[in-house]
């Protein structure tokens, strides 16, 4: 059994597919053509803002917003001016002037005191890794078309990666690198999708197509479990619907402590088309972050 | 030049759709837009600086236009942080 930090609550049960993201470190060289690395650079962003603008459109609700904030990102000149001044300065290659600036960038948002700034740092690292992978030619896998119940195993579920998801196919999401407020811990648990962050080479430790039970409350993972061990989970999957159903009696009652001090209850909304949630799990109103 | 004080009032601050807001508000005007907050001038054209300031409740941020249209620049910029909710 494997254990890591539990993100998104449920049992999982389902084969493992490996998303291969190797990490890609750009070697410095030293070029003389100022110019075209400038222009690679900004194509390179280009396209990735092209997919990215795609993905907006097939998009809905908070996960268009927050896709939309990340293309705001990824189009704030102050991030390419970063790259660009190296490219003037150290006469280098726009991969490596890539990596370079957009690191000053994530460091500066890993230094910040707030948790949820700090995880911003990982989407701007998603941007850096799109760019570079445009850069030098790099194909990436499709992502909305992976086998039902796939358990998703990666080093880092980013953002985009996240958003390209048909989540009606994942059973759950297993990460080395990831947190609670990260994209993906937050679509989990909406979507109500089991994962699991932490587990140290995660790569090494599974291969696609191994049959895994995760238990996204406790951390733990069984790969190939025995009869026993599956058998237990899945009666803990059924246990967990079945104390799910008996919580619903309470949705329509008023959240009142036993000295009559009533609570409110509101939800968290993206936008109007979460109404319908609100309603069906009768919250008392709503609140915008 | 057109300079406003506000109070932000939001209790998480200026987060991450804040930030977009604000930078597109700013986009919209030829004028250049800047916040002062804690000493540090912010490019406000760029949602990336505006979150990376981490802009906390209760902070006073001073707004400042300068050029073409600062009037309606400063005018609509300090209603949305006003009321960001």
């Amino acid at each position: 059994m494997l254990k890591g930090v539990g993100i998104s609550d449920g049992i999982g049960l389902g084969k493992v597919v490996l998303l291969k993201n190797e990490e890609i470190k750009p070697e410095k060289v030293r070029i003389e053509d100022v110019e075209l690395e400038k222009k690679i650079l900004y194509n390179a962003i280009h396209l990735v803002e092209k997919e990215t603008e795609e993905l907006v459109n097939q998009l809905s609700g908070t996960e268009k917003e927050i896709i939309q904030a990340y293309l705001m990102i990824l189009q704030d000149p102050t991030l390419v001016q970063s790259s660009i001044e190296i490219i003037k300065q150290e006469k280098c290659n726009a991969a490596y002037a890539t990596e370079k600036g957009f690191n000053s960038i994530i460091q500066m948002f890993e230094e910040m005191d707030d948790p949820y700034m700090a995880a911003r740092s990982r989407d701007i690292a998603d941007m850096k890794k799109k760019v570079i992978a445009k850069i030098l030619n790099k194909k990436e896998i499709n992502l909305a078309q992976l086998p039902k119940d796939s358990i998703l195993v990666t080093k880092e579920l980013t953002t985009s990666d996240t958003a390209k998801l048909n989540l009606k196919n994942i059973a759950g999401i297993v990460t080395e690198i990831g947190g609670i407020n990260s994209h993906m811990a937050i679509m989990a648990r909406t979507y109500e999708i089991p994962a699991i962050v932490g587990i140290k080479q995660v790569m090494q430790l599974m291969s696609d197509n191994d049959f895994v039970a995760i238990n996204g409350t406790t951390g733990e993972i069984f790969v190939n479990p025995s009869k026993e061990e599956y058998m237990k989970l899945e009666r803990l999957k059924e246990n967990l619907k079945l104390e799910k159903g008996q919580l619903e009696k309470y949705k329509s009652q008023l959240s009142v402590t036993k000295d009559g001090h009533h609570v409110e209850v509101l939800a968290n909304i993206g936008n109007v088309k979460d109404i319908e949630l609100v309603i069906n799990n009768t919250a008392e109103g709503v609140r915008f972050i | 030049m057109k300079k406003e004080r506000v109070i932000i009032e939001n209790e998480t601050g200026i987060h991450a759709r804040p930030a977009t807001e604000i930078s597109k508000i700013a986009m919209k005007y030829p004028c250049d837009v800047f916040l002062l907050v804690n000493e540090k001038k912010i490019n406000a054209k760029s949602p990336l600086m505006i979150m990376a300031a981490g802009i906390k409740t209760k902070t006073e941020v001073e707004i400042l236009c300068d050029g073409e249209d600062e009037d309606k620049a400063i005018e609509e910029l300090k209603n949305f942080i006003k009321n960001i909710s």
